[in-house]
């Protein structure tokens, strides 16, 4: 593949799917230098990865795929070495947070997948977006009732959150 | 919850600087692919370099058997390195496009690492230093380079045994770690 149509079809990607890439950044890094980071790092391998991409993948799943095992392994090096992203002041970012104010209960929601460990935060994101546990199983290659195992148990423990929460008022 | 969920698709939170998001990717990929062969093509161009620079001599000096077999010591170590690498990246293309598969990928390359790193002193060391100590047979004071070699062996052993027990084998570990909990957690 030359380098013209690679980078037509990332900019394609960035385009439809960068709601996707935002959700995943926003799930495993939590301040702003961070998310940039992290989002260079997805944004990398994503470029990468354009040349192994088969067409009879949905794009969306193949890019979540990539985003998510990405994300995890930059967790363990930032874990490890957690000063070597540190971003001097002269740094430009490639993102810019926009002026919306936000939902306080997506933010909660963020809080709680944060809590979770590295795998049931991919499974919950990709719970949220609507993907079915064979789809699930597909992206992390295991299978569909250990799916629906680890999906009950981040449902129960959302669910006890959210409650926790109503019942102080909030 | 997925209401909540999707109410973040109409407003993202960030805009991007596409621009420089594209420098940072040529920046970085290039760099990235550039660390990732080095080792080999240093070790393939050292040892390549060596052979030839003795076996070149040995020619020019008629009867330097010596050299000679210095040079058939070393001369095989570059093909190993390269058979070696080739193997690697072969092997690299055999795992799913999962997140599983990714894993395991990962841990393949750092155990390759390993072997390479625990291998290497005697695959390519070992075999350097023996065809050199052979060239140096008729210098003056050779015991004294080859002591130094000696010195050299083990310091480059110690600085090894520190990288795999520090660095390489509580990342392997991490890995399996997450690969349990992806499994079983």
């Amino acid at each position: 593949m030359d380098e013209k149509r690679q980078q037509q079809i990332f900019n394609r990607w960035l385009a439809e799917h960068k709601g996707l890439l935002f959700k995943v950044v926003r799930a495993y890094a939590f301040n702003l230098a961070d998310q940039d980071d992290l989002f260079q790092e997805i944004s990398l391998q994503l470029w990468k990865s354009i040349p192994g991409f088969r067409q009879d993948a949905a794009e969306s799943t193949w890019i979540y795929r990539v985003a998510l095992n990405t994300a995890i392994g930059w967790l363990r090096r930032e874990k490890r070495q957690p000063e070597a992203s540190q971003p001097l002041d002269t740094v430009e970012y490639t993102l810019r947070a926009t002026e919306i104010r936000q939902d306080e209960r997506l933010s909660w929601l963020y809080e709680a997948i944060s809590q979770l460990n590295e795998i049931d935060r991919s499974l919950t994101l990709l719970l949220l977006d609507g993907y079915s546990y064979r789809e699930m199983a597909a992206i992390l290659g295991i299978s569909e009732s250990n799916v629906g195992v680890k999906i009950n148990r981040i449902k129960k423990r959302l669910v006890q959150q959210s409650k926790e929460l109503t019942e102080h008022g909030v | 919850m997925k209401r909540i969920w999707d109410s973040q698709n109409e407003e993202p939170l960030y805009a991007i600087n596409e621009a420089t998001l594209q420098r940072r990717i040529q920046e970085k990929g290039s760099s990235i692919s550039y660390w990732l062969s080095l080792n080999e093509w240093v070790l393939i161009g050292v040892t390549l370099l060596a052979g030839v620079v003795l076996l070149v001599d040995a020619i020019l000096e008629g009867s330097a058997w010596h050299q000679i077999a210095s040079a058939i010591i070393v001369l095989p170590i570059p093909v190993y390195v390269y058979l070696m690498r080739q193997g690697r990246r072969q092997r690299e293309l055999q795992f799913d496009d999962t997140m599983l598969g990714d894993l395991d990928k990962a841990v393949a390359q750092l155990e390759f690492r390993i072997r390479q790193l625990k291998g290497f002193m005697w695959w390519y060391w070992l075999p350097f230093g023996i065809g050199f100590a052979i060239s140096l047979f008729y210098v003056n004071q050779w015991y004294l380079l080859v002591g130094l070699m000696i010195l050299t062996f083990a310091g480059s052993r110690w600085e090894i045994q520190r990288e795999l027990n520090k660095r390489l084998r509580p990342q392997r570990e991490e890995l399996l770690a997450l690969r349990r909990l992806l499994l079983n957690g």
